[in-house]
């Protein structure tokens, strides 16, 4: 069996790290510490996010369809983060970008963990052909680079938000379900495992009761760090109009059409960018102290 | 000098381990079948999935769905790529072009595919390289400055990688773009011409790529000053400088070739958004526009070009970790 | 003798506020040149950073203070970083618990050597070469000229810290400070490692000795301090102080070292379990057959990495009476876990059954050797590790309690009543249900794992090294719990162990391990006393001894 060597690219640190156990110091400072002022701004961000893909027009000031004569200008009282080249609010824009992001985001990983957990948990529990059969999948899955992955998806099924979802969900799925795998064999072979069975339980009982809410719930962790990063490659294949098309508000279409006006103005391509950015930015410090939070658990 | 000695013996050890490793024939040729197996499960994947799918090929040679050419150009069209031959006929010739290196010829540019690729990869093997080498020497030189100091430089350098790795790298183009092409006019927007036009393409490309392997280095890193050996080193009158050299930049390195199959994949992902976003030549903008005109054998050509190079990095790594890693070449 | 080190009112703190975190509580002591001092404490006594506090590395974020800390004269109290290195490894020679994570891994000992003769022994290479492997040589490892090129892993516990101490001796440092060096070795080889560093006070160096063990200093210090909660409690001649110990603390230690002499006795003092003989009663396992385990002809091999087949266990046999407890003795590698690991049928012979109360595992289904394993239960050394991360206590032992009764489900009430009995059987409370194991201590968490282990009122109790990650005084409480339990349930148990000691202050008979095979088993005080066989004698005679008066 090829171990094909491949670290999800959200988590460059191992799964569960005994942090607490093998370091004293920092465990300490973790506890201690509250949710810390980063978490709370980046938590803030995430509810603006929310209520923006919600209901937009909460936030919204402006229509993010209108034309206006205000052409590419700076940030004003009426226009808070300047106009496009269409003389659009970009502020509004932004705010109606969110939901294509957030969708993007959370959708795609959704899909990558489901899939990437049924499979993992097939593999690591299953016997030894449903494990081969499923790992030289995942193997094949993990020969592309997932942009790759994503571009081949969208090739076959034709560009728009959607279908980027989709390829983007799937072209994390064999990492997805690699972690699993190999979170299900660990847990499988803990001495709590075996604690249990020496107490006579079912094999299904363990597997329910410790295995699979032990095997997941470091995934899960991941997942929301790995949102940030399904939140990038969506903006990209936008940006390289693969995704949202025009007009719609969409934060990779925002930057791609900026770029052709640079020369004249920065702040079309300012804006947009910061907000994908804060978006990773905010799904990473929340994932981080959501993993600290449960390797402080074991 | 002690530090450099040190590191001659350390590199003395590998020699020694090489010897020995090379002992496991059998799991090494066992390893590279197995690449060989998930290369020609990806190449017909990907075949299966793009030419099992709805839809005429026969129309994306002549100019797409909005195209209405005559039954005649069809049925000469599907005749020339041998469209109207039975599906395992077509998969068995797919495949043995693909051995051989053929993958066809390119529905739009009405070249080889092998010709395209050829003819464009010069560009993004230089920008892959170049990005690569610079996100790896950044990303060790950073975070081997950084680890282990007073909590605010720390902390600094931690939310410096956070945000770097959180960086969309279009973004990061375009901000570069805007300061160094448009304002400051040093460096050139677009082409392929000369070194100038790599600057900016490379930074974009190896920027977010070097802060997420800094992350990792500087987790190692961190572990490693928590190690009894380092206690015990500091306590053979080691200096702080002496033990980064030593012990952390080779635990550091160890942990980074792991990450070679990541670096990899990003190069290659990324050189699709920066290759478009400079308007540069290169295999990255081939597959998007072949993508964008459903140029099916470009696209498969390209696709299993990448698996391969992509599969044959994590190969090598995988083969000559023990080399690296003594403890995993030896066992005793 | 001169004077080579003075330590006055040593404080050690760590965080902000030095006087809040502080571990280490201005103590004092002196070490003369060809001295050999200890420091005995348990963990959390502050003895390590006491000694890491010698070289200038307690910590990052430590607060060291003194009112005067000298180094044959030197005052150490004004020297910055730069002087500190002129100290380490020249002058003060540091040697950690097993060198397995002291030397780099992935370096060979040669150039961890190396990097000390550079640094405090300039020499061409060559030169250095040979001067290393003449400390190993020194230090007893043989053919030291091929150790040079190995890597940390490839040699043995022994070898490695001997090759761990020859670095700490590679700068010719006046005072070696050895942090708990034999704590991860045999008892063998500890006795080796232990002569190895008088030999070096012997011949004129001075030793500072940390060790959580009063038996294994014994041999070793001139002198002894006993460290409790940052504090020097007690201190003066070895001898003195481990037959005439003044402080109550002291005493304490000393009677808790389990021992032949201590058959029978309660070990940490105090009153037995209120509980044990009332919660025993209702389930004495007097029901029991009169052989409840046993185990015949067993043989479990091992395939290695290059294809050879160790016999990890091989031919091994004996029988486990009702009431009654086995113990298993054998160093590292003699095969003691796999046979518990048999014994609890989670692993199959490759010969041999094994049968708990009869029944064989081999001769039952899956759904039989489910119920089977209720009989038979186990208590590891790492406890946490054998409880669900994400479980409090309640869950752990209802889950156990639940895996007792089949079909009955018991009502929540009832329950909570059982775990909280099973907790009072093993010394704790209804308090401690919601906890969480992280935030219990060792003992506590092993006295949870033997709530646990009872819940299913086994017949059999399978105890593999349950003590021995324990500091001296918690490893008493348990030992004595674990007599408690055995008394009042009747309870039959295989005690599995590498101190000699714990074995046989706990057995009635013993069976001794070497690379597999069973070389000896008999009577505890008979083997104990009256070994037969030549490895037996071997193990018994590197037991480091106190004489304790008791």
């Amino acid at each position: 069996m090829t171990t094909v060597l491949h670290r999800p690219p959200t988590a460059p640190e191992p799964l569960a790290r005994r942090a607490s156990a093998a370091n004293p110091r920092r465990a300490r400072g973790g506890r201690r510490r509250g949710p810390g002022v980063g978490v709370v701004l980046a938590l803030a961000f995430l509810v603006f996010l929310g209520v923006a893909a919600a209901w937009p027009s909460l936030l919204q000031t402006h229509d993010p369809l209108e034309i206006t004569p205000d052409l590419l200008a700076p940030p004003s009282a009426e226009h808070w983060l300047g106009t496009d080249e269409n003389g659009r609010d970009t502020y509004s824009r932004i705010v109606g970008g969110a939901r294509e992001a957030v969708l993007l985001g959370f959708g795609a990983v959704t899909l990558s963990l489901v899939g990437g957990s049924l499979l993992g948990v097939l593999a690591g529990l299953g016997n030894r052909l449903v494990e081969t059969v499923v790992m030289r999948f995942v193997d094949i899955g993990l020969a592309f680079p997932e942009m790759l992955l994503a571009l081949v998806v969208i090739a076959v099924s034709g560009r728009g938000a959607r279908n980027a979802l989709i390829a983007i969900g799937i072209a994390g799925i064999p990492t997805f379900a690699r972690l699993v795998r190999a979170q299900t064999l660990t847990i499988r072979r803990s001495s709590y495992v075996e604690s249990a069975r020496g107490l006579g339980l079912t094999e299904r009982a363990v597997v329910l009761r410790h295995v699979l809410p032990n095997a997941v719930r470091p995934v899960l962790v991941l997942a929301t760090i790995g949102v940030g990063t399904a939140s990038v490659a969506g903006a990209g294949l936008s940006f390289i109009g693969l995704g949202e098309a025009p007009p719609a508000p969409s934060w990779g279409v925002m930057l791609s059409t900026a770029r052709n006006f640079l020369a004249n103005s920065l702040w079309g391509a300012l804006f947009p960018g910061l907000a994908i950015t804060l978006l990773v930015v905010s799904v990473t410090v929340v994932g981080r102290r959501l993993q600290r939070g449960t390797g402080a658990a074991r | 000098m002690s530090e450099l000695a040190a590191g001659r013996r350390a590199r003395s050890a590998l020699t020694t381990a090489r010897s020995s490793a090379a002992r496991p024939l059998g799991r090494t040729a066992a390893r590279v079948l197995g690449a060989v197996g998930v290369l020609w499960g990806a190449a017909t994947i990907t075949y299966a999935a793009v030419y099992l799918t709805p839809g005429d090929p026969a129309y994306a040679v002549l100019g797409g769905p909005d195209a209405n050419p005559t039954p005649e150009a069809l049925a000469a069209v599907r005749e020339q790529y041998g469209l109207d031959r039975p599906w395992w006929v077509q998969y068995l010739a797919f495949l043995g072009g693909a051995v051989t290196g053929d993958f066809g010829e390119s529905y739009q540019r009405r070249l080889p595919v092998t010709t395209v690729i050829a003819e464009q990869a010069g560009a993004t093997v230089q920008l892959a390289v170049a990005a690569g080498a610079l996100a790896v020497v950044l990303a060790v030189v950073w975070a081997l400055l950084t680890a282990n100091r007073r909590r605010a430089v720390r902390g600094t350098a931690s939310v410096v990688d956070l945000t770097l790795a959180s960086l969309p790298g279009f973004w990061l183009g375009i901000l570069l773009l805007s300061v160094f092409s448009y304002r400051l006019g040093w460096l050139p927007a677009i082409g392929n011409e000369g070194l100038a036009s790599l600057v900016l393409p490379t930074l974009t490309l190896a920027l977010p790529l070097a802060a997420v392997l800094a992350q990792v280095v500087r987790n190692v890193a961190e572990e490693t000053f928590e190690q009894p050996f380092v206690i015990s080193a500091r306590a053979r009158g080691l200096s702080d400088t002496a033990v980064r050299l030593v012990h952390v930049l080779r635990h550091s390195l160890i942990s980074l070739t792991t990450m070679a199959g990541y670096l990899v994949a990003g190069l290659l992902g990324g050189a699709v958004i920066t290759e478009t976003l400079y308007s540069r030549q290169g295999l990255g903008r081939t597959l998007l526009s072949a993508v964008s005109t459903k140029d099916m054998p470009l696209v498969v050509g390209l696709v299993v070009l990448s698996a391969a190079v992509y599969v044959l990095v994590n190969l090598v790594v995988d083969l000559l970790y023990p080399l690296i890693d003594p403890r995993l070449g030896r066992q005793a | 003798m001169s004077r080579l080190l003075t330590v006055e009112g040593l404080e050690v703190g760590f965080g902000s506020d030095a006087a809040d975190d502080r571990v280490v509580h201005g103590i004092s002591f002196t070490v003369d040149r060809g001295e050999a001092v200890a420091i005995v404490g348990e963990s959390g006594s502050g003895k390590s950073v006491t000694a890491r506090s010698l070289v200038g590395l307690a910590g990052a974020g430590a607060h060291v203070h003194a009112r005067r800390l000298e180094l044959d004269g030197d005052d150490l109290l004004a020297y910055r970083e730069g002087r500190w290195r002129t100290v380490r490894g020249r002058r003060v020679g540091l040697v950690l618990q097993d060198a397995l994570v002291s030397f780099d891994p992935v370096r060979t000992v040669g150039a961890e050597l190396d990097d000390v003769l550079v640094r405090h022994a300039p020499a061409p290479r060559a030169r250095r070469r040979e001067r290393a492997a003449a400390l190993l040589r020194e230090a007893g490892i043989p053919d030291p000229e091929a150790r040079l090129d190995q890597l940390p892993h490839e040699l043995s516990g022994g070898l490695r810290q001997r090759a761990l101490i020859a670095s700490a001796l590679a700068g010719d440092p006046d005072l070696i400070v050895a942090d708990e060096p034999t704590t991860a070795l045999d008892v063998t080889v500890q006795a080796q490692v232990l002569a190895l560093l008088r030999r070096l006070v012997d011949d004129g160096r001075s030793l500072l000795l940390i060790s959580h063990d009063l038996a294994a200093v014994a041999g070793v210090a001139d002198r002894i301090l006993v460290m409790k909660d940052g504090a020097i409690v007690e201190q003066g001649p070895a001898r003195q102080v481990l037959t005439d110990p003044q402080h109550p603390y002291t005493r304490a230690l000393l009677a808790a070292v389990p021992s032949g002499a201590s058959r029978g006795r309660r070990l940490a003092g105090g009153e037995r379990s209120r509980y044990a003989s009332r919660i025993g009663r209702a389930w004495r396992s007097d029901r029991a057959p009169e052989v409840v385990v046993e185990a015949r002809g067993l043989v479990r091999t091992f395939a290695g990495r290059d294809g050879s087949v160790r016999r990890a266990v091989d031919d091994v046999s004996f029988e486990l009476h009702r009431g009654e407890t086995l113990g298993i003795v054998g160093e590292s590698g003699s095969g003691k876990s796999t046979v518990a690991r048999l014994l609890l049928g989670l692993d199959r012979p490759d010969a041999g059954r094994v049968a708990v109360d009869g029944r064989a595992w081999s001769d039952l289904s899956r759904s039989e050797r489910r119920a089977l394993r209720r009989r038979v239960q186990a208590v590891s050394q790492d406890a946490l590790g054998t409880f669900d991360p994400r479980h409090d206590v309640g869950r752990i032992l209802a889950e156990a309690l639940r895996a007792t009764d089949d079909g009955e489900r018991p009502s929540a009430r009832d329950m909570r009543a059982r775990s909280v009995e099973l907790l009072e059987l093993v010394g704790l409370g209804e308090q401690h249900l919601a906890r969480h194991p992280l935030r219990l201590s060792g003992g506590q968490r092993q006295r949870v794992a033997i709530a646990r282990a009872l819940a299913p009122r086994p017949d059999v109790l399978v105890c593999d090294e349950p003590v021995s990650a324990l500091d001296v005084s918690v490893q008493a409480q348990v030992l004595d719990l674990l007599a408690d339990v055995r008394e009042a349930t009747g309870v039959a148990s295989v005690f599995i162990s590498h101190d000699l000691g714990v074995v046989h202050h706990v057995a009635d008979r013993v069976l001794v391990l070497k690379d597999g095979r069973a070389v000896e088993a008999g009577d505890a005080d008979a083997v104990f006393h009256r070994p037969q066989h030549a490895y037996t004698r071997e193990l018994l005679a590197a037991v480091p001894r106190v004489d304790v008066p008791v």
